[in-house]
């Protein structure tokens, strides 16, 4: 305690301290933001599935790939797509709500990739399968794949090779791109912590000795008070709810604490 | 002089009015007990803005509550009603009693 209190008596200590939350909510909500693609394209590296087929009938590269086509097409036409989500139960959500069977296949169809990789090797066809099904997990994504991988393997002409680890390609892509937009927001969550503590400073910029006690000082003292009581006896959402109202509240007495205020308090007066 | 009072009756907003009615039927408040009360009349962003200007009318004054010892923060604000509030107060109930009484009056006539 003694220490804090001689920390606080250095004034960069004291300003870091007065404004730990308001630096670091930016940080914090520009974090939680880039998480979400991050963990997208994670779980889409974790999703693609790669095989390499080749013909056990000295087929041409073009002929094979014609075929593989051919399969590839079929996966994703209309009838394979509604059998798919009905066979292993997919958009159960969705289904619950009773989207018809149109919009349920086209939701499919932006969720499930099935397709040729521009990388393909000579002598044979490189396919990717690649499914974003959130709601449904991985394990019913992975039967998934293992369904239309299985109509690679059924296919008696063909030798269908697993390759288990996705390109490396594709990751150091993801990583350069982490590392990029890592850079990028911290920028702009500096400026939006810069931002925050220039409006909670603003009363004490603009605005009288008194007016910070009698006005800006007690709604400060409600807002501690009523967080702490939503801290100690409700949810995150009543803090969260707390933090909201008090930030409209100390927004509006800055409003009728400005001029503009004032001219509508004497208009008000006059009008009474 | 005489004119000057004639013409200078201290009529209350809504909000005073209900400032002061809470603080002389239940003593010595907090803001937020009044937000509290009012039943949605008050709100947290404005009740300090009234308050502060019925302070400099000597509506009511106020008093900073010290924090009792394990809490720690900004120190509260206590308010009160003074004497001239009060009188305002009964003087504008008054009023409106009458007001009112004579349009119930106009209004059967």
């Amino acid at each position: 305690m003694d220490e804090d209190k001689l920390r606080n008596q250095i004034p960069i200590f004291r300003f870091l301290n007065k404004h730990k939350w308001r630096i670091l909510l930016p940080f914090l909500l520009y974090a939680g933001y880039i998480y979400v693609p991050f963990y997208s394209v994670n779980n889409s590296i974790r999703g693609v599935s790669h095989l390499f087929v080749t013909s056990t009938q000295n087929a041409t590269p073009e002929n094979l790939n014609q075929e593989v086509t051919k399969i590839t097409e079929q996966v994703q036409s209309d009838e394979s797509i509604l059998g798919l989500i009905k066979k292993h139960g997919l958009l159960s959500k969705d289904r619950r709500l009773g989207m018809p069977d149109n919009e349920l296949i086209d939701k499919m169809r932006v969720s499930m990739v099935v397709g040729m990789d521009v990388q393909s090797p000579p002598g044979g066809a490189s396919v990717f399968v690649w499914a974003n099904l959130p709601d449904d997990g991985p394990e019913k994504t992975a039967v998934l794949y293992g369904d239309i991988i299985s109509r690679f393997e059924s296919r008696p002409d063909f030798t269908v090779t697993k390759i288990a680890n996705p390109p490396a390609r594709i990751s150091s892509a993801s990583l350069s791109f982490r590392i990029l937009i890592a850079l990028f927001w911290i920028f702009p969550a500096l400026f939006s912590s810069l931002i925050l503590i220039f409006i909670w400073e603003i009363p004490s910029l603009f605005y009288s000795k008194n007016t910070q006690e009698m006005v800006f000082d007690p709604i400060r003292s409600d807002w501690q008070d009523e967080r702490i009581e939503a801290k100690t006896h409700g949810s995150t959402i009543d803090v969260v709810i707390v933090n909201i109202r008090y930030s409209f509240a100390f927004i509006g007495s800055m409003l009728a604490k400005s001029p503009i205020g004032e001219l509508f308090e004497f208009v008000g007066k006059v009008a009474r | 002089m005489n004119s000057d009072k004639s013409t200078s009756f201290p009529k209350l907003s809504g909000k005073e009015l209900v400032i002061l009615e809470l603080l002389i039927s239940r003593g010595e408040l907090f803001g937020l007990e009044m937000v509290e009360a009012s039943d949605g009349t008050l709100k947290r962003g404005t009740i300090y803005v009234t308050l502060q200007r019925m302070g400099d009318k000597n509506y009511v004054e106020s008093r900073e509550e010290p924090r009792r010892i394990p809490e720690i923060g900004i120190p509260r604000r206590k308010y009160k009603a003074t004497g001239l509030g009060e009188m305002v107060y009964r003087v504008n109930v008054k009023a409106l009693e009458f007001f009112n009484s004579n349009l119930v009056w106009g209004e059967s006539n």
